[in-house]
């Protein structure tokens, strides 16, 4: 055994050497062909078409340029676009936060004898399908006369089960003490939300309000289907649009792509722990 | 009643027991005020999904057993005709088939790609966090924004993927135009868009598995391989099951990369069950909104099937 000694240990070292190249291999195979249509964007959306269309030429950025975007906002209003999908997702995250936090406070806090029956009928609305209700809603919508206007987009959700649902677990594991003793001492449940709740669930927050957000930042067919004219279009309509017009000018194409990809690609870079959170807490329980 | 509000105080956790039996007054003032301000405050959240869930559900329902006049507008009772019409109609027995294809399809390679892409990233090497960071980050392109990306990529003529294949001597390939092609790029595309979310979820799962477990394992002489199929996929069961219900509704539902790159054709190779809502209700052909109704309802019988599977099987374990 004491004499056991170089000869193995030294193949073991170098499988390990064999297994970590191949490995690292594996990796960078994954990455070329997993992030490819991403760097395509981002690069496609800084260079010439002439010189994208050169083939595998064309992947090395060279002749950056901002020409693409430039002439994408000729072909469609795409910056009055960008602001349309701005607006729609404050309103929509705003609504489905606040109505997110209101409903749970009221099932975790206000002592509601059937919480649990209520819940279960709010969290219900999760197994309904948007795209079997979307005739009732754009007939609904249409004869509130808000067809081609941006609160047809994001009323229809303005509350979301998953907010309510997150919201409520995040609240259930605020200690009871705490929040009978604010109130007994004068506190008032704004107040009490504000300066006490809230800021114990503050990843919660973050992560209900970023999944909101890209949530609703990403919608499309309810947006085309609400809305017809080019000015009040979200961006994401939009840039479909521009493909249709626009076909064979790939760089104006994906210079539309990398615009609506930026705002997510930089909540990723900043709060990726957050919205990997919110994204994956339906699985976890 | 106070039996009543201790009941449904017990939901809560460390709520003091004493509150409840409380001599003097079995319901607090300030309790009764916050019952008040609770139904208040979910008035909100009933109003929305009373609007535009389950009224609208009751309306689909309806409006499936309506005759559709040529203005699109419902037009007398013709019972379950819509649904007649629907299950005998070849064509959309065709639908049916592709949309479970394109549903098992697009499972399955979020599956297989996914283990085969997160199990790699779960082993120890220098600078795994720039892997992870890359490999999951398809997640912040939108459907939309893939769907004209990969359509670019993809065009028959200019396209980047024809023009390297030509380059090296083959042939284009009418990725998108052909009925042999069309559909498999479709799947193609919707598995790369679902691809980081897959990953990150897989890659949470992973990681919580407890390294005690593992270490065990190989101290038993278990190798490699043998942990990864005994130990670890088992106890990633319960995710690999989420993605797969959650990424079988998701996949029903599958609209933008259809209207984009394909717009259902050609010759309906890549329409299915969603995308037929979409065209009869607001398609060409005119809107047919009992029809429409009708094929929204099948939808919603299907989602409703995967949802109970998934709260009923959630329930009960899903390990080994």
């Amino acid at each position: 055994m004491a004499l056991a000694p170089a000869a193995p240990r030294r193949r073991t070292t170098v499988g390990r050497r064999v297994r970590s190249t191949l490995l690292a291999a594996w990796l960078v195979a994954a990455v070329v062909v997993v992030c490819f249509p991403l760097y395509y964007i981002l690069e496609g959306a800084l260079t010439p078409t002439e010189w994208l269309n050169q083939g595998l030429a064309g992947l090395v950025p060279v002749h950056l340029t901002l020409d693409n975007i430039i002439r994408a906002t000729q072909v469609i209003p795409l910056g009055q676009q960008f602001a349309n999908s701005v607006v729609v997702t404050l309103c929509q995250t705003l609504l489905q936060v606040t109505i997110g936090i209101a409903s749970a406070y009221a099932l975790v806090f206000c002592g509601l004898k059937h919480s649990r029956a209520l819940f279960l009928v709010l969290l219900s609305s999760i197994m309904v399908p948007a795209e079997t209700t979307l005739i009732a809603n754009y007939l609904t919508v249409s004869s509130w006369h808000l067809i081609d206007t941006l609160p047809a987009v994001f009323l229809p959700f303005a509350a979301s089960a998953l907010s309510i649902f997150l919201f409520r677990q995040a609240f259930l594991s605020f200690p009871g003490e705490l929040r009978d003793a604010a109130l007994l001492d004068g506190a008032g449940h704004l107040r009490f939300i504000r300066s006490m709740l809230l800021p114990v669930v503050r990843p919660t927050l973050i992560s209900v309000t970023l999944v909101s957000a890209t949530a609703a930042w990403n919608g499309f067919f309810w947006p085309l289907l609400v809305t017809n004219s080019p000015e009040n279009r979200t961006v994401q309509v939009g840039i479909a649009q521009l493909s249709n017009v626009e076909a064979t000018d790939v760089g104006v194409v994906l210079a539309g792509a990398a615009l609506v990809t930026l705002p997510v690609l930089l909540v990723v870079l900043v709060a990726q722990r957050f919205l990997a959170d919110g994204l994956t807490a339906g699985a976890l329980k | 009643m106070t039996g009543k509000v201790r009941m449904s105080a017990s939901i809560l956790p460390l709520r003091p027991a004493a509150r409840a039996v409380n001599p003097t007054r079995a319901t607090p003032s300030w309790r009764r005020v916050d019952r008040r301000l609770g139904i208040a405050l979910l008035v909100p959240a009933f109003a929305v999904f009373a609007v535009f869930v389950f009224y609208p559900l009751g309306k689909v329902i309806w409006l499936s057993t309506q005759g559709t006049d040529i203005f699109g507008q419902a037009a007398g009772f013709v019972g379950a005709k819509n649904f007649v019409t629907l299950f005998t109609d070849p064509q959309f027995g065709e639908t049916l088939l592709r949309t479970a294809v394109f549903c098992v399809a697009v499972v399955g390679g979020r599956v297989v790609v996914g283990l085969a892409v997160t199990i790699p990233l779960t082993m120890t090497l220098r600078g795994m966090p720039i892997f992870r960071a890359l490999l999951t980050s398809p997640l912040v392109v939108s459907v939309s924004a893939a769907s004209v990306a990969f359509a670019a990529m993809l065009s028959p003529a200019n396209g980047f993927v024809n023009s390297v294949i030509t380059r090296f001597g083959g042939t284009a390939v009418p990725w998108l135009t052909s009925t042999q092609w069309a559909f498999p790029s479709v799947i193609a595309v919707t598995v790369w868009g679902s691809l980081g979310f897959t990953v990150l979820l897989l890659l949470g799962a992973f990681g919580a598995i407890d390294r005690d477990v593992i270490e065990a394992a190989h101290l038993d002489g278990a190798g490699r391989v043998r942990t990864l199929w005994s130990i670890s996929l088992p106890l990633v069961t319960p995710t690999l099951f989420f993605i797969v219900v959650t990424g079988a509704v998701e996949a029903l539902t599958t609209f933008g990369q259809i209207q984009i790159l394909t717009g259902g054709g050609p010759a309906n190779s890549t329409s299915t069950l969603v995308y037929t809502i979409y065209t009869s209700a607001f398609g060409a052909g005119g809107a047919n909104f009992g029809m429409a109704a009708a094929t929204g309802i099948v939808l919603f019988v299907l989602v409703l099937g995967l949802s109970v599977v998934q709260f009923g099987v959630l329930e009960k374990r899903v390990n080994y």
